[in-house]
C-alpha cells in the first residue's frame, strides 16, 4: 500500500471510531432503558472479517523475497558506519576498500532489479531509499555481522537518496548517499 | 583424505577470503566452443541454457590436485538434478580422448549430471582470465601450476560464485544452493568472537541454522510460567503446613 | 489502609511533578526540528533520550501504582515491595539523568547494542545508565512479585486466570480486575528476564570486552522494551476495569468466557509481538517475522474488542455524570482503539516496508500513550484524589479536558501526516531531502503547548492534594 493510502485509511477509520464513541455519548445525557448486547455478536463478526480478509490481502506480501525469483541485473554492496554510506560494485571489507568507495558515484539501470548487499561496519543503521520525490520506496536495516539482501526494480527515473533510518549517533540526520538512477 | 583434511584446517580463514568472490560477482563469462565427450560440439553459453551449471577446469595430466579435487567433487555432489556440472579441460595439450579417460577414470563419463569437455585453445584465454583462473606453464616438471576453482554460472552466463581450493563441504552444498536458484535472504558474516551467535553454519547441509543465541530468546517465556508455578507451589506448601503453636 | 494511601499519593506527585517536565523535552524537540531552537545535536538526543526514558518509566510505574491501590479491594496488599520499588526507581531515575545530563549519555531510549559502545559519551555514564537500568529492574520486579503473590495467596494460579471461565463455568468469580492483573504481572517476567539477560551480555563486553551478536542483541532489547510498554497499558485497561461500571453508576464488570479468552490470549501472544520492531532486519528468521504479523494484530484486538465494547455499552443511554475520571477513562478507550489502528496498519510487514522508523511510530505509539495509557492512569489519580479530599476538580474540567484531548489529538495527527510524508523519527533537523518536516513540527510543538498548559493546571490540583495525604502522617 502506498503511504497516502494507508494514511487514508487510517483517517477514516478514526473518523468512524470517533463517530461511534460520539454517538454512544450523546446518548449518554439521556438515561433511557436499552442495551447494546444484540450488537455484540455483529461486532465480533464483523471484527473477525475485518482481521481475516486484511490477514489474507497482506501476508502474502512481505517484501522479502521481492524479484527472488529473478537474477538481479547489478548488485550493489553496501557498507554503512558512522555516518556515511559506502556504495560500490566491488566488495567492501577493509577500512581502505569503504575509504575508496565513500566518493564513487553509482549508475543504476531503470526498470531492472538491482540488489543491495547492505552490512555495517559498527553499530545499527537503515539503509532506506527516498525515491527523487521525496518518498521511501524501500528499505532494510544493516546490522553488524550481517549481510542483509534487497533487491528493487527502480521505476522512477532521477536522484536517488539513501538515508539512515536507525538512529546511530549525533550525526544521524545527515547520514546519506546518492545515487542517480536512469 | 586429503580433501577432508585440507577442508578442515583451512575453512576458517578460507572463510574470509572467499567475500573475495563478490569482485568477480555478475561478471559474464565470455560464449567459447566447447567439444564434448560425446563428440557434440557446443559453445559454452549452449551448457548453460536448461539449467544453472557447477564449473570446474582441470587438466587430464595433472600430476597435483586435479585427481583429488575431482574426487572431492564426485563424492560431495554425487548426481545433481537440479543443476548441472560441467568439467572442461584448460590444457591444449589433451585430446578428446585424454578427457573421456579421465571421466572413465572417476566413473563419471555416463553420470547424470555430469558434462566433460575440451576448451578449444582460441577460446580458452579469454574465459580463463574472466574467471580469473591462474594457469602457469612450469616446465622443468612439464606440468600447469594452475588454481582449482568451482564457479557457479547462471543461465545467462554470469558468475554467481566463485570457490577455491578444497572447502568444507558444507559450502560446496551452500554453493549448490545458489546454483538451484535459491534466494537467500541474509547471511551472517563468518566472524567468530561473538559470545553467543543467533546462527551456526551446519556442515550437513551448507546452509546457516539457528544457534544458541536464538535459543536463550525461549529463556524469558519459560522463566515466566517456571515462577508462575513456583510461587503457586510455595503457597501451596505453605498453607499445608500445621499452624504454628 | 492508611500506608497504602501514602505511599499511593507519594507516587502520584512524583509522576505528576515529573510528567510537565518530560513534555517540556518534548515540545523543545519539536520545536527544534522546526527550526525555532537551535540546540546542538548531542542536547537533542540527551533530550529524547531522557524524555523517552522519563516517560515510560513514570507512567509504567503509575500504572502499576493504581493497580496496587485498587487491589486491596480483593487481597491483601502489603506496602513495603511497593515502598522498595519507590526508593529503587528514585536511585534509578537519578543515576539516570546523571548519565544523560552529567555524562552525555544519548543513545535513545532503547539503546540498541552496539550504540552504546560507539556513542561519543563519558566513560562512566554508561556505566551509570546500566547500573540505573538495573536498579530499575530490581525494584520493578520485586515489586511486581509482591503484587503476584498477594492475588496467589488468595486466587490460585488457574483461578486467578480464570481458566474455569475459559470453560463456561462462572463460579467462583474471577474479578475482571483480578484475571487482568495476574495475565499483565505475568507477561511482564519475561521482559524483566530478557532486560536481565540483556544487561549481563552488555557487562560481558562493557568489563570483558567479548563482543555480542547484534541480531541477539536487538532481539533481546525489544523482548524487553516492547513488553513493557505493552503491558503497563493492560494495568492501566485493569484499573479502567475496576473503576469505570461505578462511575457510571452501574453494577461491576462481569469475567465473560471470551473476556477471560481475550486476557488468556493477550498472556502468551504479546510475548511475540514484539518481532514487528525486527520487521526490516531481514536476517530474522522469517517465519518469526509472519509470526510477528500475526501476533501484533491477536494481541491487541480482542483486548481492544472487548474492552470498548464493554465501555460502550455501560456508557449507552446510562445518564452517567460526565467528570474528569470517566471522561478520561472513555476518551482513553476512544484513542487506544485508534492507536491500534495505527499500530496494525503498521504492523503489516508490507506496510511497515514504507513506514519504519518514520513519524508513523511515534504517531502511533503516543497515541495510545498520551491519549490511553496515560488517561487510564490519570483516570485512576483523579478519582483517587476524589477518594481522598472529596473534591472532583470540577472547575478544571472543561479547561483541562479540552486543552488536552485537543492538543493531544492535533499532536500526534502532526506525527501521522508526516510519517506518512516518509519524515523520519529520531532526527534533530530535517534533512532537505523531507522539506516540510519542518511545518509539521511547529504544528505538533502548537499543540503540544496546549497539552502542556493542560498538564500544568492539573499537577497543581493534584499534588496539593495529595500532598495533604502524605502530610496527615
Ligand atoms: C505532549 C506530550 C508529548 C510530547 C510533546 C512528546 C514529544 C516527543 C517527541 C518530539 C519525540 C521525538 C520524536 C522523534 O523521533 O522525532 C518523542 C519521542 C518519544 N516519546 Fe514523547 N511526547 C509526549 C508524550 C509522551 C508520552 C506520554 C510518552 C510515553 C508514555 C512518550 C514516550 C516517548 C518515547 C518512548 C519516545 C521515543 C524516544 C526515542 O526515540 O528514544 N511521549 N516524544
Ligand atoms: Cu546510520
Ligand atoms: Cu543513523
Amino acid at each position: 500500500m502506498p503511504q497516502s493510502t494507508i494514511l487514508l485509511l487510517f483517517f477514516l477509520g478514526s473518523l468512524v471510531i470517533a463517530g461511534v464513541f460520539w454517538w454512544v455519548w450523546r446518548t449518554s445525557r439521556q438515561p433511557a432503558p436499552g442495551s447494546v448486547e444484540p450488537l455484540r455478536r455483529w461486532i465480533f463478526v464483523g471484527l473477525l472479517l475485518f482481521v481475516g480478509i486484511f490477514t489474507a490481502l497482506t501476508l502474502w506480501r512481505m517484501p522479502y523475497f521481492l524479484y527472488a525469483e529473478e537474477l538481479p541485473e547489478r548488485v550493489i554492496h553496501v557498507v554503512s558506519r558512522q555516518f556515511a554510506f559506502a556504495l560500490s560494485e566491488r566488495p567492501i571489507e577493509t577500512d581502505a576498500e569503504y575509504a575508496a568507495a565513500l566518493g564513487q558515484t553509482v549508475e543504476l539501470p531503470l526498470g531492472k532489479v538491482v540488489e543491495f548487499r547492505v552490512t555495517s561496519f559498527d553499530v545499527n543503521h537503515g539503509f532506506a531509499l527516498y525515491s527523487p520525490d521525496g518518498r521511501i520506496v524501500a528499505q532494510v536495516q544493516a546490522m553488524p555481522g550481517y549481510v542483509n539482501r534487497l533487491r528493487w526494480r527502480f521505476d522512477q527515473p532521477g536522484e536517488y537518496v539513501a538515508q539512515c533510518l536507525e538512529y546511530c549517533g549525533a550525526a544521524h540526520a545527515n547520514m546519506q548517499a546518492r545515487f542517480v538512477v536512469r | 583424505m586429503l580433501a577432508r583434511l585440507s577442508g578442515c584446517l583451512i575453512v576458517a580463514p578460507l572463510l574470509w577470503a572467499q567475500l573475495n568472490e563478490g569482485h568477480y560477482y555478475l561478471r559474464s563469462v565470455p560464449d567459447v566452443p566447447v567439444t564434448l565427450i560425446t563428440g557434440e560440439q557446443r559453445s559454452l553459453h549452449h551448457l548453460l541454457q536448461s539449467r544453472a551449471v557447477l564449473l570446474t577446469l582441470f587438466s587430464s595430466r595433472c600430476q597435483g590436485l586435479c585427481s583429488p579435487y575431482l574426487l572431492y567433487l564426485k563424492r560431495e555432489l554425487a548426481s545433481p538434478r537440479e543443476f548441472a556440472v560441467v568439467a572442461l579441460s584448460f590444457d591444449p595439450r589433451d585430446r578428446l580422448t585424454d578427457v573421456a579417460a579421465t571421466a572413465h577414470r572417476f566413473g563419471l563419463a555416463k553420470a547424470s549430471g555430469w558434462t566433460w569437455g575440451l576448451l578449444h585453445p582460441t577460446g580458452a584465454m579469454s574465459l580463463l582470465s574472466t574467471l580469473g583462473y591462474a594457469v602457469r606453464y612450469d616446465s622443468s616438471r612439464a606440468d600447469y601450476d594452475h588454481s582449482i576453482v568451482l564457479f557457479v554460472l547462471d543461465r545467462r552466463g554470469n558468475i554467481l560464485r566463485r570457490m577455491e581450493g578444497f572447502q568444507d563441504p558444507a559450502l560446496l552444498k551452500d554453493l549448490a544452493r545458489e546454483a538451484r536458484g535459491e534466494f537467500v535472504l541474509s547471511y551472517p558474516l563468518p566472524s567468530t568472537d561473538v559470545a553467543l551467535r543467533c546462527f551456526e553454519l551446519d556442515k550437513e547441509t551448507g546452509s546457516w541454522r539457528l544457534s544458541m543465541g536464538m535459543a536463550l530468546l525461549l529463556v524469558p517465556p519459560i522463566a515466566s510460567f517456571a515462577l508462575a508455578g513456583l510461587v503457586q507451589l510455595a503457597l501451596a506448601l505453605r498453607r499445608t503446613q500445621p499452624p504454628q503453636p | 489502609m492508611k500506608a497504602l494511601d501514602r505511599i499511593t499519593a507519594a507516587w502520584i506527585i512524583t509522576v505528576t511533578l515529573v510528567f510537565p517536565i518530560a513534555i517540556l523535552l518534548g515540545i523543545l524537540m519539536r520545536l527544534n526540528q522546526a527550526n525555532v531552537l537551535e540546540l546542538s545535536p548531542l542536547t537533542f538526543y540527551s533530550f529524547m533520550t531522557a524524555h523517552g526514558l522519563l516517560m515510560v518509566g513514570i507512567w509504567f510505574v503509575m500504572s502499576m501504582a493504581g493497580v496496587s491501590y485498587l487491589l486491596q479491594r480483593y487481597v491483601e496488599v502489603r506496602v513495603w515491595p511497593i515502598t522498595f520499588g519507590y526508593v529503587l526507581t528514585l536511585v534509578g531515575v537519578v543515576l539516570l539523568l546523571a548519565a544523560i545530563f552529567g555524562g552525555g549519555f544519548h543513545t535513545g531510549w532503547y539503546f540498541l547494542y552496539p550504540l552504546p559502545f560507539y556513542a561519543r559519551t563519558e566513560e562512566w555514564a554508561t556505566m551509570a545508565f546500566l547500573l540505573s537500568l538495573g536498579s530499575l529492574g530490581v525494584g520493578w520486579f520485586v515489586w511486581s512479585l509482591g503484587l503476584l503473590v498477594a492475588i496467589l495467596r488468595k486466587y490460585p494460579l488457574t483461578r486467578a486466570l480464570a481458566w474455569h471461565h475459559l470453560v463456561g463455568k462462572s463460579e467462583p468469580e474471577t474479578p475482571p480486575f483480578i484475571l487482568i492483573s495476574t495475565t499483565t504481572l505475568l507477561g511482564l517476567v519475561p521482559a524483566f528476564v530478557a532486560a536481565v539477560i540483556l544487561l549481563g551480555l552488555f557487562f560481558m563486553e562493557y568489563l570483558g570486552g567479548v563482543k555480542q551478536d547484534a541480531l541477539l542483541m536487538k532481539n533481546l532489547t525489544f523482548y524487553f522494551g516492547h513488553t513493557l510498554v505493552n503491558e503497563m497499558l493492560y494495568f492501566g485497561i485493569a484499573a479502567l476495569y475496576e473503576l469505570f461500571p461505578a462511575l457510571a453508576g452501574k453494577p461491576p464488570y462481569r469475567t465473560k468466557p471470551f473476556v477471560a479468552l481475550a486476557w488468556n490470549l493477550v498472556l502468551v501472544v504479546v510475548w511475540t509481538a514484539y518481532f514487528h520492531h525486527l520487521y526490516m532486519d531481514f536476517v530474522q528468521p522469517t517465519v518469526l517475522q509472519y509470526v510477528g504479523q500475526l501476533a501484533s494484530w491477536i494481541a491487541p484486538i480482542p483486548a481492544i474488542a472487548v474492552t470498548a465494547f464493554s465501555v460502550l455499552g455501560t456508557v449507552y443511554r446510562s445518564g452517567i455524570k460526565w467528570w474528569l475520571a470517566p471522561t478520561f477513562f472513555f476518551t482513553g478507550v476512544m484513542f487506544w482503539i485508534i492507536g491500534g489502528l495505527g499500530a496494525i496498519l503498521d504492523a503489516i510487514v508490507a506496510n511497515n516496508f514504507v513506514l519504519h522508523n518514520t513519524l508513523w511510530v511515534p504517531a502511533h505509539f503516543h497515541t495510545y500513550n498520551l491519549l490511553g495509557n496515560v488517561l487510564f492512569s490519570l483516570g485512576f489519580i483523579t478519582w483517587f484524589v476524589r477518594e481522598q479530599s472529596g473534591d472532583d476538580g470540577s472547575r478544571l474540567y472543561r479547561p483541562v479536558a479540552t486543552l488536552y484531548l485537543l492538543g493531544g489529538a492535533g499532536f500526534v495527527a502532526a506525527f501521522y501526516i508526516a510519517g506518512a510524508l516518509s519524515i523520519m523519527r529520531r532526527v534533530d533537523k530535517y534533512p532537505e531531502l523531507v522539506a516540510n518536516g519542518g511545518v509539521w513540527a511547529l504544528v505538533g510543538a502548537l499543540f503540544a503547548i496546549l497539552v502542556l498548559v493542560a498538564v500544568a493546571i492539573y499537577t497543581v490540583h493534584v499534588v496539593r492534594r495529595c500532598w495533604r495525604v502524605l502530610a496527615a502522617a
